[in-house]
């Protein structure tokens, strides 16, 4: 049985990433005996609204912080030499630690020599595993006030199981949470949509794509008239596209009630299926892959 | 002469409307500073169709880089690095420790532990943030080029940037489109401004994010008012968050039709406020000066 890794991303927000990987999901779990969603989208997480497990488990992800003793410290300011983020700064003689700025990086409390500063777990989010029949579901949720996203992915990707064909859910645009979503999948499709917003910001998309080395597939949401630059674009870069769902205000209102794509007609889950096809070719045609 | 006014146009669920709006609050204030602080995914250059003035490199954080042939193999460095940036590769000697690069958070804690000094810390280059100028005033915004990573430093140095043009030059409004989310750029985007003005859409997904941002701007201590777009694609959802909305003090400052016309609009790159009779256009207009005027109150108050 395939254990493929197929991460759904986007340049551009609202593209329609949720809405094709819980429609992918929901046509996969009609075939497959078992199969797997991983929701990475932490600032945001909406792929449950649409699949509707039943959530089983929630686990507080939590990671080591600093804590200065002020007491403890000379104000000798290496701690602020080493900080790469603005995190910690000796004022009045006394260091002072920003969790607004700081990364968690550790780097301060291996600097102080005074035995000043010491590590506190503290929660950034929490990790929730559940099931719909034979789908497998985890998600990450990133704690309002927040901002260490790439912790609580690489948390999700720990605890996702590897013997199952694997689907994940990105956040959109390409800073570091959707680079550690995409890393080490097999295929990535990206979904975009016709506007000129669409097609830039799918560039972006690509280029990332090509820097982390998956291979990719576009499908074009909300497609009309105008998807001829994207068509356009997708040829001088030899990507295919995948698959089409056109701009339809009934697709639209139906999403917006969390109704899944294949519940609308079953012509849909064909062609996802066809797409899923496709998809797994090319991950069978490409490179070996290494550890999740 | 007083702060400049500072809006802030926000999401939490991306594809909400957040640079249409933005575009026409701009257009509804000439010579205010526009600052595109998405600075992952900009668009706001598509409608404002800017001439470039200066450009400048922005290095972000350093990116770490292993000299394989000093690397012993110790596995300090791996087992230090907080991120999941160092990887075994094989080298012609054998196999070394290296840094991943796509990875890599700018720390600097493995070059603190390595024993051989094998690991050294290199600007990289991620992109350049722009002062360029639109038809109606300045416009500051930047692409990335790669390394991806704290791109909030970018967020805050196009903020400073917005603030000292409107100094020197006696401008009197800084409208900011920003990212989606609830991360580090989007309270970059929004801190010490006059007004945050969230758009959400009625969806499920919409009103979930929603929840959380408000969530956010409420912690941080922002002034925040809303805008509901495509409202009739679900009259319940909208009457959802219209209810959240109140119980949370957020005022509901206007609804905006799905409209093919505005989407074609847009497709074809205008920035349409000031046109166009439709009533999508004429929500938009009403909903920019409604912003205008609460964002005026809030910087007298």
């Amino acid at each position: 049985m395939s254990t493929s890794r197929i991460v759904i991303a986007s340049g551009k927000g609202g593209s329609g990433k949720t809405t094709v990987a819980t429609a992918l999901v929901m046509t996969l779990m009609r075939e497959m005996p078992e199969v797997q969603l991983v929701d990475c989208d932490v600032e945001g997480p909406d792929a449950a609204l649409f699949l509707k497990p039943e959530i089983e488990s929630s686990t507080p992800l939590t990671i080591d912080f600093p804590e200065i003793a002020a007491s403890q410290c000379s104000g000798c300011g290496d701690c602020q030499s080493v900080c790469q983020f603005g995190g910690v700064s000796v004022v009045s003689g006394v260091a002072e630690h920003y969790s607004d700025l700081c990364h968690a990086c550790g780097g301060c409390s291996l600097a102080c020599h005074a035995g000043a500063i010491t590590e506190k777990k503290k929660r950034i989010g929490v990790i929730e595993s559940g099931r719909r029949e034979n789908v497998v579901f985890h998600r990450g949720v990133l704690d309002v006030g927040r901002h260490m996203v790439t912790p609580i992915i690489r948390g999700l990707k720990s605890i996702a199981r590897g013997d199952l064909p694997t689907i994940l859910d990105s956040g959109p645009g390409t800073v570091s949470p959707v680079i550690a979503t995409i890393k080490d999948c097999d295929y990535c499709i990206l979904v975009t949509e016709p506007s000129p917003f669409g097609l830039y910001d799918l560039r972006i998309a690509v280029r990332l794509a090509g820097e982390i080395g998956v291979p990719t597939g576009i499908v074009i949401n909300k497609d009309e008239a105008w998807s001829s630059n994207i068509e356009q674009y997708a040829s001088e870069m030899d990507i295919p596209i995948i698959l089409r769902i056109p701009f339809r205000r009934e697709i639209a209102s139906l999403c917006s009630r969390g109704i899944p794509l294949t519940e609308v007609a079953s012509s849909w889950d064909e062609a996802f299926w066809d797409m899923y096809a496709r998809v797994e070719r090319t991950i069978w045609e490409s490179r070996p892959r290494s550890p999740l | 002469m007083g702060k400049p006014t500072e809006i802030a146009v926000i999401s939490g669920k991306g594809g909400a409307g957040k640079t249409v709006l933005a575009a026409s609050l701009a257009k509804s204030t000439p010579g205010s500073v526009v600052a595109d602080c998405d600075v992952d995914t900009p668009n706001m250059h598509l409608l404002l169709k800017p001439n470039l003035m200066s450009e400048h490199a922005f290095f972000g954080e350093k990116t770490a880089v292993m000299d394989g042939e000093l690397c012993t193999r110790c596995g300090d460095c791996f087992r230090t690095c907080r991120f999941g940036a160092i990887r075994e590769i094989d080298i012609p000697a054998g196999w070394s420790y290296s840094v991943d690069a796509l990875s890599c958070e700018g720390c600097g804690v493995c070059t603190m532990v390595c024993p051989e000094d094998a690991i050294l810390m290199k600007d990289a280059r991620a992109g350049a943030w722009c002062v360029s100028s639109w038809d109606l005033g300045p416009f500051v915004h930047a692409h990335l080029t790669s390394a991806r990573k704290n791109t909030e430093t970018l967020v805050r140095i196009l903020r400073r940037e917005a603030s000292k043009i409107a100094g020197r030059e006696g401008r009197r409004h800084i409208i900011i489109d920003g990212p989606a989310g609830i991360g580090a750029t989007v309270v970059a985007a929004v801190e010490g401004v006059s007004l945050a003005v969230v758009v959400t859409e009625p969806t499920v997904s919409g009103i979930n994010d929603l929840r959380r941002l408000i969530r956010l701007v409420q912690q941080i201590g922002i002034r925040t008012a809303a805008v509901i777009n495509k409202y009739d694609l679900n009259t319940e959802v909208t009457l959802a968050i219209e209810e959240y909305l109140s119980i949370n003090g957020v005022p509901l400052l206007g609804k905006i039709c799905f409209s093919t016309e505005l989407n074609r609009a847009v497709g074809a790159g205008e920035v349409v406020v000031n046109a166009g009779d439709d009533s999508a256009t004429q929500a938009l207009r009403g909903i920019s000066n409604r912003i205008l005027g609460l964002a005026a109150r809030e910087v007298q108050t």
